[in-house]
């Protein structure tokens, strides 16, 4: 009895151990029934409003962070790339900051820099107002307004596959 | 219930170069990463908290906590849990964690202002949380216990809907202590 348990753990050991190398594999989630994205005017760090409803026509990447959060920092590098092949399609990428003011945010962006706007919802009322309860939570908004796909935890955004997946929503190649 | 096939691998974390205790099964790992109560007093501090705040916040026991669905990509595992069904057994006695919900009634008490419960209730872990693959989190976990206590956690969740549980044995609480600084 006790050889087949130790066989069991080893074996659970190797799938657990093998699957958590499947980490580096990106995926982002579909949302069910893709709910209308609530609407918001937040600033960002130098004084411009951002309104979600503005960029209503184009794709939005909502990513949900803050400074002290280690995974998002990890995270930034991967978006800013992302960032950068994106924007070329027109996609918005918006990274709303929880709680923090904006000295904190323009200090780290010394050590983070993007360039892509970093919106402050210092009272956390526009998290609260979507279905975040960790950082970082990113949501894909397709040109309609709706929430198409979320990501909890780091995604190396520029990955081809995720990229790919971000485009196809320009061609509504989602179905609803 | 049924218990999970899981094991716990104990070690050194790399980055925080502290303790650690995980769990690992099929689905789901779940790691604890011993806090140092300094480490508590400067991130708090940081953050705006008063020294008597700060003061109450590194009396608990606190873990760097990461909860991760380590299913592949393209998997359809759903893991949920709920962190106030979880149970921690100190010396004989079961107690709950200290969750985001009892912190905002501590925090209510002590007239807290709002930035500072911001920045509070987004440092611990969820208390529910439901992940897909690839899905994680990191955050503290608090338990209202002495420093260098010793206890066993009693986690559950569910695994699309299947309950399980497992249970984390013999984890140490960091020990308050100072190190001196160094001329190196």
């Amino acid at each position: 009895m006790k050889r087949f348990k130790k066989i069991v753990l080893l074996v659970v050991y190797i799938v657990s151990v093998s699957s958590q190398g499947a980490i580096g594999q990106e995926s982002l989630h579909e949302v069910t029934g893709h709910p209308t994205a609530a609407d918001f005017s937040l600033l960002d760090l130098d004084d411009n409003t951002h309104t979600l409803s503005a960029y209503r026509g184009k794709v939005v990447i909502v990513n949900f962070w803050a400074t002290w959060c280690p995974p998002c920092r990890f995270e930034l590098p991967a978006m800013e790339k992302a960032y950068q092949k994106l924007r070329k399609e027109g996609v918005v990428m918006l990274g709303i900051n929880v709680g923090e003011d904006a000295d904190v945010i323009f200090s780290f962006t010394t050590d983070y820099p993007v360039t892509f706007p970093l919106l402050m919802d210092s009272d956390s009322k526009v998290t609260q107002a979507y279905p975040v309860v960790g950082l970082p939570t990113t949501f894909v908004i397709d040109p309609q307004g709706r929430i198409i796909y979320r990501a909890i935890g780091t995604r190396e955004w520029d990955e081809h596959s995720l990229i790919q997946k971000v485009l196809a929503l320009k061609k509504n190649q989602v179905k609803d | 219930m049924p218990v999970s096939i899981a094991e716990v691998v104990t070690g050194t974390d790399e980055t925080a170069q502290l303790p650690f205790w995980e769990l690992r099964t099929q689905a789901m790992t779940f790691r604890l990463i011993q806090r140092l109560p300094d480490q508590t007093r400067a991130y708090f501090a940081g953050r705006g908290f008063s020294k008597k705040d700060v003061e109450t916040i590194a009396g608990y026991c606190i873990f760097q906590s990461v909860y991760t669905n380590t299913a592949s990509a393209n998997s359809q595992r759903v893991i949920e849990y709920d962190a106030s069904q979880w149970r921690v057994d100190y010396n004989n006695t079961e107690q709950s964690l200290v969750l985001r919900e009892d912190w905002r009634r501590i925090w209510e008490v002590k007239g807290v202002n709002s930035a500072q419960k911001i920045a509070f209730e987004w440092s611990l872990l969820p208390s529910r949380q439901r992940y897909q693959a690839t899905d994680y989190n990191w955050g503290m976990t608090v338990y209202k216990l002495p420093h260098g206590a010793q206890f066993n956690l009693k986690l559950s969740w569910t695994l699309n809907g299947e309950k399980k549980q497992a249970v984390i044995k013999n984890i140490h609480c960091a020990k308050d202590i100072y190190i001196p600084p160094t001329d190196n």
